[in-house]
């Protein structure tokens, strides 16, 4: 009797038992099926959000096999998803955060692009998602950057030259043009000369300039040589054409606020500074052998 | 005998350095068992060439022999990725 009672009371206690954990079990199926919807909503979340990213999304397998590809990505390499999934599209090594590399887009263009990588899971499988960044806006800025700050430690070397020659060029006279030819400097001697000749030699600045870019053809040369023969006749020396060149490209260069176009001025003037000391010294050295030759005396 | 062609974009910097970078490995880490034969393409010159391997982004360096063909795309620096991508063995 008492065993019985004992076998009941047991079974009382095991039936108890058995129901809690049918509870319990019944609780953690639901919260398995919570689970599961809740990956469901994030893996369908995450394919929305990687659908609809801006940037390029490709998503490959170890094997670099693609899985997916979002419109972005189809976008940037002007293929539909059709021709690139299941192809290889290779194992991305990323070094750091991110690797730049060329996309070849459609038939024959090259887009800048920085590639990220990073391992997940996806549907099932271990795989990389690559995102892919078009960046040729971005390099094209940086060039711009670049180009300008060149531009600038140009134009402030080109200021640096322009206040030494402007230093050179109010400097007492020097011994040597002193003795040579006994005179003051062309601006002090005959100023109109001067301002015709700084007039003429910024027209011929702009005529180098125009040459330059719009490829034309004009007899630099030839007015610099004129320009050297009436430097030549005013006995004029390096000072003054030092003094010219500096006028005219101080006129030019103030008016302007371009960096490009000052450099251009800058570049163009030393070149026709140069060509007109050279004329004149063929001027003078001309002058030189024909007046020797005509005081030589016969024998 | 390994067989891996490189595709490049012209001669930028970053061509340059993947070139050397890919070298570098397969100098220290293949020629020491073995040769290899490293082709380098330069898709402006050679599109047809490209478009057979399915190239769709450089520097990307594939490899036919020993099978199986594995690819690789991006940074060539790092020993250890550029191997397990080519599935090549490191030499310890």
């Amino acid at each position: 009797m008492k065993d019985e009672s004992m076998t009941q009371e047991q079974l009382i206690a095991e039936l108890t038992v058995a129901r809690r954990r049918i509870a319990e079990l019944e609780k953690s199926e639901i919260e398995c099926r919570q689970m599961e919807k809740k990956i469901i909503d994030i893996d369908t979340q995450s394919k929305i959000i990687i659908e609809k990213n801006i940037d390029g999304i490709i998503v490959v397998n170890k094997k670099g096999l693609t899985r997916f590809v979002n419109p972005a990505a189809q976008l940037l390499f002007e293929r539909k998803a059709e021709e690139m999934i299941g192809a290889l599209f290779g194992f991305p090594i990323v070094a750091g955060e991110a690797t730049e590399i060329d996309i070849l887009s459609g038939e024959d263009a090259i887009v800048a692009t920085e590639m990220r990588s990073v391992e997940i899971l996806w549907e099932g499988e271990d795989a990389y998602l690559i995102s892919l960044r078009d960046i040729t806006e971005r390099k094209k800025a940086e060039q711009a950057i670049a180009e300008a700050k060149a531009n600038e430690e140009h134009v402030k070397q080109m200021e640096l030259e322009l206040s030494s020659l402007i230093k050179l060029s109010r400097a007492s006279q020097t011994g040597v043009t002193a003795r040579m030819y006994g005179v003051v400097t062309l601006i002090e001697s005959f100023p109109d000369t001067f301002s015709n000749l700084v007039a003429g030699y910024g027209e011929l600045m702009d005529l180098a300039l125009e040459q330059q870019a719009y490829k034309v053809k004009h007899d630099i040369s030839g007015r610099l040589g004129a320009m050297a023969e009436t430097l030549g006749f005013y006995k004029a020396g390096p000072r003054d054409v030092v003094d010219i060149h500096t006028a005219a490209l101080k006129e030019k260069t103030r008016k302007i606020a371009a960096a490009e176009k000052k450099k251009a001025y800058s570049g163009e003037g030393w070149i026709m500074v140069l060509e007109l000391m050279g004329h004149l010294v063929s001027f003078y050295r001309n002058r030189t052998q024909g007046t020797s030759a005509h005081t030589s005396p016969k024998t | 005998m390994y067989q891996i062609r490189m595709y490049v974009v012209g001669k930028t910097p970053r061509s340059v350095k993947a070139i050397e970078d890919l070298r570098t490995i397969l100098d220290s880490q293949i020629k020491t068992h073995g040769d290899y034969q490293l082709e380098i393409v330069d898709i402006l010159k050679n599109p047809e060439l490209a478009a057979d391997d399915k190239i769709i982004a450089t520097p990307t360096a594939i490899k036919h022999l020993p099978v199986p063909i594995a690819k690789i795309l991006g940074d060539f620096s790092n020993i250890e990725k550029v191997l397990l991508g080519l599935d090549l063995k490191k030499i310890d």
